[in-house]
């Protein structure tokens, strides 16, 4: 539950970095402070003071406490002792954990959380931590292939915690077992924890891609967020991202709606303005369903990133992408309305199958590439039938499509359900292979890519999403509704 | 003894607790006419007044609430709005001796009032927390949950120790016509209540009060005018960070099993007095949740730190009257009249209603006299007063004329 701290506007304002960044100041007489100070509280010195970052780096519990909302979400304010020889500790709250594990010594990593509200209803954000996940990472880059083309430099993902499994939904739901599974042909769906939305999945896949791509937050001069379920209505995500990866101030940041392909219209975009800098294309979403809707079955949760640059590229796209757009309401959420609608049926054969197939049929032929020259496929997930159903009309074997159907354990993660696919097989590709990318957005486009990876994938570095989806926690249908919508 | 400082020469309090039909002026007026009456003596002979008010913007919405009471009472006098929190009493009562001890006043009243029945108290409490402890989501019982929690795993200390803090402050409470709480529990209902935050339940908290107390201060050569009066011989104040994280301290562990300002203040109030820990005979200390008093009686020395729970543990006894500490210096009754614990806790009112029940048990003039189980009247006393987690700390020592 987000609760109202009452703190004043400007007030919280001031703070957003510390909060964000976890900066704390060390002295050059030793002394170390959290918040960073502009007077040495030891020495009195001004001018030796020496602000640092520590939102990246990992923590230790030293105290701990947790208590219960009304909602029954566990709060847990805790100590901790940030790692990396800064010795600082600090107060933050633990997230994404049962009360087992909230004990002294217990490993935390950094996550980005909504914390409480202003006074004037102003969301505060903030780092804070969770129990540390078994995460193998990808080595480091340091890669020595250079391509003077620009393409995907680092990808990251954030997808929460929980999940749910389809049968639960059903069950709750008062339907058949079974019945609905099949049909939709998802096995669970991502949820996210109370304290997560939109921007703060996509802060954390920003920073995954950002910091395992070596890529520093000054070098990143465009960000692009899409998303359909932004926390505020008006008052961009994007800046709160560039501010939480450290690309404030000369960044060019700006929001993208267009549905599911919010972010994926965006890449064009940031390719070509991808240059000596870096440019960010995420999607992320945390949409809402209808209790009882078709879309309370398959709307998941998650966050895509995408960084593009010259140089160091590990996937190029060959030739230009290509779009087929017309004007069609399948899907809506008309403005100061909770949840969207959706013309059932009708979001299926005139909707995604017109504009996907059009989209990657032109796409080859303009390539002039047949469907056995394609490695992989992602495929937009509005459920698991709809992408098989549309390779199958693109002649591409349904094992390409395999690694790229992550909305199988995520649900639909609209905006980020391509990029989190792709990042899926990025994972796993080899040098010199193609993928075919089509992400998909109701309204309606479709915007088709062709990657060729290169030399560089193989020094690819950051957590696996194998990983990510693998560290999971199960939840009830009541905990989910109750966290998708933020209490 | 060195010289006293001042001399307590009257005292009054309300009873503590849930008073929805009470203004804090109705509490505040009732705790001081008490205490002027049991001096005998007069508002017009009063030099100045010291009140300790926490929450007043909040729970009143009335800023400038020292002259409030120049309204209600047609005075013109200095009056004195203090605060520290939860020792805002304390500190009231620490600046009151410093008006006598400046010589400016010979007669001034300290008084402590609150309502926190008013507005929802966590979150108006946890205005005494650093702005980033608040921010990520900290209560106070948070708070002093992770020192508990950091107590017992430095030192093993259990969790039916806590309890028995709990239920010996509530013994302690059952002849104390004032209390909030006066009815008896067990250690099995103090694990079995409700969990505020772990390792913390219900029972292990001290309770949301309104109340008011008020003593009466005079210049030490005064005192024999007085049917019933107490020297204060030591008066001491100590701060640290707002914070609890900011602490400094010896260990990672010690800043959050120790707080700094009993130590400080303990030994400073001690020095000034001339007495030891040896002399005290009882002592009112700052139990807002059950950890503290263990906390307190570490620091302030009457044991090892660490061993504060086996000296609760080895003391419990099934005795109906109060329970005798066993502690490092001699045998030692911790909160004579249930603490805050039993007794209840209106922020402001607390540190001044310690030195009504010193005050009274000293005189002999106590309903719930410890005089049976320490075999006499108690002739020093230790008040000790806890503002945030830490961050204010006020001791003195009272002892008899």
């Amino acid at each position: 539950m987000i609760g109202s701290n009452s703190t004043s506007l400007p007030k919280s304002w001031r703070d957003n970095l510390t909060r964000y960044l976890l900066s704390t100041s060390e002295c050059g007489c030793g002394e170390k402070s959290f918040p960073p100070r502009s007077i040495c509280g030891s020495c009195r010195s001004k001018s030796s003071l020496r602000a640092s970052a520590n939102y990246m780096k990992d923590a230790e519990l030293v105290a701990g406490s947790q208590h219960y909302d009304y909602l029954g979400n566990l709060i847990a304010p805790s100590f901790v002792k940030i790692n990396g020889g800064t010795d600082i500790t600090i107060p933050t709250r633990i997230t994404d954990a049962g009360p087992e594990e909230i004990e002294i010594g217990v490993e935390l990593e950094p996550t980005f959380r909504r914390l409480g509200e202003t006074s004037q209803g102003a969301i505060e954000y903030a780092t804070i931590f969770r129990p540390k996940k078994n995460y193998k990472k990808f080595e480091k880059r340091d890669s020595k292939n250079k391509s003077e083309k620009a393409g995907i430099t680092a990808y990251g993902v954030s997808i929460p915690t929980y999940r749910i499994k389809m049968g639960k939904i059903a069950e709750a739901l008062g339907k058949p077992a079974g019945s609905l599974e099949k049909g939709i042909g998802f096995d669970e769906k991502s949820v996210p924890a109370f304290d997560q939305d939109s921007l703060t999945m996509a802060v954390d896949a920003a920073r995954n891609a950002r910091v395992y791509g070596g890529i520093e937050g000054e070098k990143i001069s465009v960000i692009y967020v899409g998303s359909e379920s932004p926390p505020y209505a008006v008052k961009p995500t994007a800046a709160t991202v560039a501010a939480a990866i450290e690309a404030l101030p000369s960044v060019r940041a700006t929001d993208t709606q267009f549905a599911c392909s919010a972010a994926a219209n965006m890449i064009p975009d940031a390719l070509a303005a991808a240059g000596s800098n870096n440019t960010l294309v995420i999607g992320t979403d945390n949409s809402q369903a209808a209790e009882g809707d078709a879309l309370d079955y398959t709307v998941g949760a998650g966050a895509g990133a995408l960084i593009f640059g010259k140089g160091d590229a590990i996937a190029v796209p060959v030739g230009r992408s290509v779009s087929h757009t017309s004007d069609i309401p399948d899907f809506w959420r008309r403005d100061g309305a909770q949840y969207p609608e959706h013309g059932g049926r009708f979001t299926g054969e005139p909707a995604y199958f017109e504009h996907v197939i059009s989209a990657g049929k032109n796409l080859m032929k303009e390539l002039k590439i047949n469907p056995d020259d394609i490695d992989y496929a992602v495929l937009h997930q509005p459920t698991g039938k709809f992408p098989l159903a549309a390779a199958e009309e693109l002649d591409i074997d349904r094992k390409k499509l395999e690694l790229g159907f992550v909305a199988k354990r995520t649900g639909n993660t609209y905006s980020a359900c391509t990029l989190i696919g792709l990042a899926n097989v990025l994972d796993h590709a080899k040098p010199d292979e193609n993928i075919l990318h089509i992400a998909y957005g109701s309204g309606a486009t479709a915007i088709g890519f062709l990657w060729k990876t290169t030399e560089a994938i193989k020094e690819k570095s950051g957590i696996k999403v194998e990983d990510i989806l693998r560290e999971k926690k199960y939840v009830d249908y009541h905990t989910y509704r109750r966290s998708k919508s933020g209490h | 003894m060195n010289k006293p400082i001042a001399a307590i020469v009257g005292a009054g309090r309300t009873g503590f607790g849930e008073f929805f039909k009470r203004e804090y002026m109705s509490l505040a007026l009732e705790a001081g006419q008490k205490a002027l009456d049991s001096a005998n003596m007069q508002t017009e002979e009063l030099g100045a007044i010291y009140g300790g008010f926490f929450l007043p913007e909040i729970t009143e919405c009335q800023g400038l609430s020292s002259s409030s009471f120049a309204e209600e009472l047609n005075i013109n006098i200095p009056i004195t709005r203090v605060e520290a929190a939860c020792a805002s009493g304390g500190l009231a009562l620490y600046n009151g001796c410093l008006a006598i001890q400046s010589r400016r006043f010979d007669k001034v009243l300290v008084g402590g009032v609150e309502k926190l029945t008013n507005t929802d108290a966590t979150s108006s409490l946890s205005t005494a927390m650093s702005n980033y402890e608040r921010l990520y989501n900290f209560t106070f019982p948070d708070l002093y949950a992770s020192m508990a929690s950091r107590h017992m795993h430095d030192y093993g200390t259990k969790k039916e120790q806590l309890a028995m803090v709990a239920v010996k402050n509530h013994k302690h409470a059952k002849d104390n016509e004032y209390a909030q709480f006066r009815n008896q529990i067990t250690i099995d209902a103090v694990m079995n209540s409700a969990p505020v935050s772990r390792p913390l339940n219900l029972l292990d908290c001290s309770p949301i009060s309104d109340g008011a107390a008020a003593i009466i201060l005079v210049k030490p050569e005064l005192a024999k005018d007085y049917e019933n009066a107490v020297l204060i011989t030591g008066s001491a104040y100590a701060t640290d960070s707002v914070g609890l994280y900011s602490r400094k301290a010896a260990s990672l562990g010690e800043r959050f099993t120790s707080i700094k300002v009993t130590r400080l203040a303990s030994e400073e109030a001690l020095r000034m007095s001339g007495r030891t820990l040896k002399d005290i005979d009882i002592a009112e200390v700052h139990d807002c949740f059950t950890i503290e008093e263990i906390l307190a009686m570490e620091d302030m020395g009457f044991c090892k730190k660490g061993k504060g729970g086996k000296i609760v543990e080895d003391s419990f006894d099934g005795k109906s009257s109060h329970t005798v500490y066993k502690t490092d210096y001699g045998e030692k009754i911790f909160n004579c009249g249930g603490g805050l614990k039993a007794d209840g806790h209106p922020v402001s009112a607390t540190g001044v209603r310690q030195a009504v029940e010193c005050y009274e048990q000293i005189c002999g003039i106590s309903d719930h006299p410890v005089d049976r189980r320490l075999g006499k009247r108690p002739d020093y006393a230790k008040i000790h007063n806890i503002g945030g987690s830490g961050a204010a700390g006020v001791v003195h020592i009272l002892e008899v004329k």
